[in-house]
């Protein structure tokens, strides 16, 4: 008698499939429940992003960021517009700054709800996930607020904002900050100390900081693995060395360090630190200040190039801008993050259960618009 | 029920001349056909009951644009499934395909004939009812396989497996769950059961607390064995946090993938019937069945006075310190107790036992699985076998054990 | 012992769970559902500090332009990213009765036809800024589906299939004049060709005869005769592009990717979206034609 003998089998989920966040297909390769190999086919949600922007004026482009990682369209545009203003040498008035960091960090907070909501989602937990939207739903009221869209908002000019901060904004601004903590504190007990999803995510897909820094995982996914590397506050851009705000690092609280519970719980904790940036941010605004004052009249930055990175909620978001001194850009490369982080998947996945790699693509938290840009 | 209904029928003149056999089986028939539409309009009902209780839950609304607050849109969501496609997958095994879901079905219905709605509405009046009820419902697990199987579908294939796996490590918990209650009474006969939880008593015997004599309160491993037994029968009907056969956001829809129009429909009254199939049992074996909880008119009128004070001290209570809270529950509580201080005959009606209590107390558990499904996230397949075979098997045993030692502490055997 | 307390710890978070439901279920007037045809979200209507008018509304949903005030500069049609705004300007003429816009700025081309394709637009508002009339706006008319457009008849359905029944055409002008101006500009156009072609003839035949000859005098004084002669040629044409007066320079024509990808020729590009001040001045240039309309009006 030989042994028994056991066929793998691959199976396609994907692209249609109701949690791999979009379009995304994965090829695993099965034996029985147990995941051997993971292999992430992406293309599906392709829009030629970077060919639209060589065609495009330096403006037009902006709202065309804001598609790529359409659940963080207003960091995008901020990575966008501040690496065009590095090229320009463009001098901002400080309540674009302080109303950009607001927004910036709002959209974190969006984001990351969203993240959220959809890893509890992924682990069979409805209920959290329609809490979260309804917050995610009173920022984007604040976003329409202030731009006038509700998803994709082309706020963030190359040097300045579309509009100032309509009034009242800054009061229903510290309204919201009020009342979030309290509904963080409501996730944490519906979701975050549930016994069930602890179990379903602490230990899954523990990503040590070697591989992470391997895969180039940047964001709260390689904060999860404990290591420090927050754009924010090692290369301070735009005005966030004004403002004190901690980096939450996974901890293992529940199980090994860098596992999915942490890369839950490190954004359940940016959130507030998010909040608290905000807060602080809302406090020093220049009352004053035209918002449109420094946009240029022809943006047709110096020959050269540029390569700007900034801390989108998903990660290290870069622009490599090439200019030939022309109104029109020679080429944008966009560093996506969710692009290295859903790399890691193979990597992390492998000898996991089919529910488990459901948790650990949701864990990385992967936006297929920015993947396939 | 169908011995009676057959008498009765005999008992017209014109038809006394049927016989005996075409009479009984007419009354098979009818009684059947009763329990068909009662599981059928059951699942409607239920659907719209746990879309609503979703969605007050979710802070949402949930349907309410077909009838008065969305009342028939269940309805129109079975008519729609009706008319829709009948689809089978070009690659399926065709005869699999299509009697998987009756089969299911079937089995699923085919229980309530021994469940005990009141004194007289029962369809058969079996000496191994809970028996039958047991083993008839754990045929599901094979309509499972079937339509798994027959799709030729991976997802399906998925489900199935896992579904049959789950079923099965969950038979055993929860089989000896009710045998602690079968080694109390002493019959498997579950009218017997519930006619031996008449009465108020003690809880737990000793402790000087006036209850009803339900087996939820014998003893304090009954009363774990209740919970035992809902948390097994939740993972035998596949509900959340143990729907891993069907689980949405990880095998699409399991088992159910490939199927449309009427068999999904099947399969979603198939899955409604077995939860109030798990919602009468809980009933039957620990809540007393179709017994009311209060042991003569004066008691009614004397606990549901007790209820109103407890409703509104606990309504201040919320409203000083949260501040939001629908007075509802206060004043639905303060009008039964008015109208039953006020008519005698409400607070008899209340205290006499029948298919009311029945129908209260299995939605009362309906309610609990739905509160369950909508609040915890889904376990892991390998999570599932540990919480079956490791968490709630022993303490199931140890269970059995107790109830023994329990029974010879109170004296109720002797050796 | 872990094993019990993990048992406890489980039941212990779950019922802390199950309260939080319970909390939203006992209370559900907090709900946040929107029932949509019957409550419809308060559509705040003002101005967010861009201007005085009250044009610029929360909401950006449907694009309109308001014809009165336009005044045919092109600035949202460049300003554009996906290409939706078509506008159709010609030179005015006195028959035509162009007016003052709210603005104070004499209408001096008359726009025959701006048509919004509203099913290329992405919303993403940079056409209103350059406007310098401020007349081209969103609105937050967010249930455009069943405004009227270019076809009135249809019902909701076939507008969702069609993508044609989403290009909204905004004109004051018959669709015989419309006609009438299009061909005109066409026919000045071929003639425009017609000369370029003859010039350029005269040109190589000049270039011929000079490789003939090889008299460098002749070549230096014929170029700048030609360019002279287009630029007459085009300030005559009566459709009015002031982007192209500027000249391409000779490396951007050859450019593959801007000629090939983009529609706009590079020269278009080349021009910066916010410049109204070489629109909005130029027809001023002759003052007389302004009293004249000015009368009319």
């Amino acid at each position: 008698m030989g042994r028994l003998h056991a066929e793998e089998m691959i199976l396609n989920m994907g692209p249609q499939h109701p949690s791999t966040h979009g379009v995304l297909r994965l090829k695993l390769t099965t034996d029985g429940e147990i995941v051997s190999k993971i292999e992430p086919v992406i293309g599906y949600l392709h829009r030629s992003f970077e060919k639209h922007a060589e065609n495009l004026e330096y403006q037009m482009v902006t709202p065309f960021t804001g598609r790529c990682d359409y659940l963080a369209a207003m960091g995008s545009e901020h990575g966008y517009a501040m690496a065009v203003e590095k090229m320009m040498g463009i001098e901002l008035p400080e309540r674009v700054e302080y109303l950009r960091v607001v927004f910036a960090e709002l959209q974190r907070i969006a984001s990351h709800l969203v993240a959220v909501g959809t890893f509890g989602l992924d682990v069979g937990a409805i209920t959290p996930f329609i809490y979260c939207f309804r917050e995610r739903e009173l920022i984007l009221d604040l976003f329409e607020m202030a731009s006038g869209a509700r998803l994709l908002y082309n706020y963030i000019w190359i040097g300045g904002l579309a509009h100032d901060v309509p009034p009242g904004f800054v009061e229903k601004t510290y309204e919201f900050l009020d009342a979030f903590d309290k509904r963080v504190a409501e996730y944490n007990q519906i979701l975050t100390g549930n016994k069930i999803f602890i179990e379903r995510a602490a230990d899954i897909g523990v990503m040590t900081p070697e591989v992470a820094i391997n895969y180039g995982v940047t964001g709260p996914s390689l904060r999860a693995s404990g290591v420090n590397i927050d754009i924010r506050k090692t290369q301070p851009y735009s005005i966030y060395d004004r403002f004190d705000f901690e980096i939450p690092l996974g901890e293992g609280l529940q199980g090994t360090v860098g596992d999915s519970w942490d890369r839950y719980y490190v954004r359940v904790l940016e959130m507030l630190e998010s909040a608290k940036i905000i807060r602080q941010a809302l406090d020093q605004l220049p009352v004053e200040g035209d918002v449109k004052s420094a946009i240029p009249k022809r943006i047709r930055p110096p020959k050269g190039e540029v390569y700007f990175r900034s801390e989108n909620p998903r990660g290290e978001l870069g622009y490599y801008i090439v200019s030939n001194g022309k109104n029109v850009p020679l080429r944008v490369k966009m560093r996506s993050p969710a692009f290295s982080n859903l790399s890691v998947i193979n990597e992390i996945g492998q000898g996991f259960m089919i529910s488990d790699v459901i948790a650990i693509l949701g864990s990385l938290d992967i936006v297929l618009g920015e993947i396939d840009r | 029920m169908i011995q009676s209904l057959a008498n009765w029928i005999l008992s017209f003149d014109i038809l006394s001349g049927l016989g005996y056999s075409i009479s009984w089986g007419l009354s098979l028939f009818v009684v059947s056909a009763l329990i068909f539409v009662f599981v059928a309009v059951n699942a409607i009902v239920l659907v719209y009951i746990e879309r609503k209780v979703s969605a007050f839950m979710q802070v949402r609304l949930g349907p309410m644009r077909v009838g008065k607050f969305g009342m028939l849109q269940t309805v129109a969501d079975a008519l729609k499934l009706l008319q829709k496609e009948d689809i089978i997958p070009r690659m399926a095994d065709k005869v699999l395909f299509i009697i998987g879901p009756w089969t299911i079905l079937i089995a699923s219905v085919v229980t309530f004939a021994a469940i005990p709605f009141s004194e007289t509405l029962l369809a058969a009046n079996m000496n191994i009812g809970l028996f039958y009820v047991v083993s008839i419902s754990s045929i599901v697990v094979l309509g499972i396989v079937m339509a798994g199987w027959a799709s030729n579908n991976k997802w399906s294939l998925y489900g199935a497996m896992r579904s049959a796996a789950q079923i099965i490590s969950y038979e055993i918990p929860v089989g000896i769950t009710l045998i602690s209650v079968v080694a109390v009474v002493g019959s498997l006969n579950l009218q017997t059961i519930v006619q031996a939880q008449a009465g108020v008593g003690n809880l737990f015997h000793w402790i000087p607390i006036p209850l009803p004599n339900w087996f939820i309160f014998h003893s304090p491993f009954l009363f774990l064995a209740a919970f035992i037994y809902l948390i097994g029968a939740t993972a035998e009907i596949n509900r959340t946090p143990f729907d891993i056969p069907e689980s949405e956001s990880e095998l699409v829809a399991g088992f159910m993938t490939e199927y449309s129009g009427l068999r999904w429909a099947l399969f979603f009254l198939s899955e409604y019937a077995n939860a109030t199939l798990v919602a009468f049992l809980v009933a039957i074996v620990f809540l007393g069945g179709w017994q009311s909880p209060f042991a003569d008119y004066q008691g009614a009128q004397v606990a549901l006075a007790i209820m109103t004070l407890t409703a509104g001290m606990w309504t201040a209570f919320v409203k000083t310190k949260v501040g939001r809270l629908s007075i509802y529950p206060l004043g639905l509580s303060l009008a039964l107790t008015l109208s039953a201080w006020l008519f005698p005959g409400f607070a008899i009606w209340l205290a006499s036992p029948g298919l009311f209590w029945m129908i209260m107390k299995a939605a009362t558990i309906i309610f609990l699985l739905m509160w369950f499904r909508w609040t915890f996230p889904r376990l892991r397949v390998d999570q599932l076998m540990y919480v079956s075979w490791k968490v709630i098997l022993p303490i199931s045993i140890m269970n059995l054990m107790g109830v023994a030692v329990w029974m010879w502490l109170t004296g109720e055997i002797q050796f | 012992m872990s094993y019990i307390s993990n048992i406890t710890n489980a039941v212990g978070t779950l019922i802390e769970g199950m309260k939080v439901t319970m909390g939203y279920f006992v209370r559900p007037r907090e709900h946040v559902t929107l029932q949509y045809p019957d409550e419809v979200w308060p559509v705040p209507s003002r101005n967010i500090g861009v201007g005085e008018l009250d044009a610029y509304n929360t909401i950006r949903s449907k694009l309109t332009v308001d014809m009165n005030d336009c005044i045919g500069c092109k600035a949202c049609e460049r300003a554009c990213p996906v290409n939706c705004i078509h506008i159709d300007a010609y030179k005015g003429t006195p028959e035509d009765n162009l007016q003052i816009t709210s603005n104070g700025t004499q209408v001096k081309l008359l726009v025959a036809n701006f048509i919004i394709d509203m099913s290329e637009c992405m919303f993403c508002d940079l056409c209103t800024h350059p406007c310098p009339e401020d007349c081209i706006t969103m609105t937050p008319d967010y249930q455009f589906i069943s405004n009227d457009n270019l076809k009135t008849d249809v019902t909701p359905e076939q507008r969702w299939r069609d993508k044609d029944l989403l290009i909204y055409q905004f004109s004051k002008v018959s669709e015989e004049e419309r006609n009438r101006r299009k061909a005109e500009a066409d026919e000045a156009k071929k003639a425009k060709a017609a000369l370029m072609a003859a010039k350029k003839a005269a040109a190589e035949k000049a270039a011929a005869e000079k490789a003939a000859s090889e008299q460098a005098a002749t070549e230096k004084a014929a170029t700048p005769e030609v360019s002279e002669e287009t630029a007459r040629a085009e300030t005559e044409a009566e459709v009015i592009k002031p982007s192209q007066e500027v000249s391409p320079a000779p490396e951007e024509a050859t450019n593959p990717i801007n000629v090939t990808f983009h529609e706009k020729s590079s020269a278009e590009t080349e021009t910066e979206p916010a410049q109204p001040d070489v629109v909005t001045e130029k027809p001023d240039e002759s003052e007389d034609s302004t009293a004249k309309e000015s009368e009319n009006g």
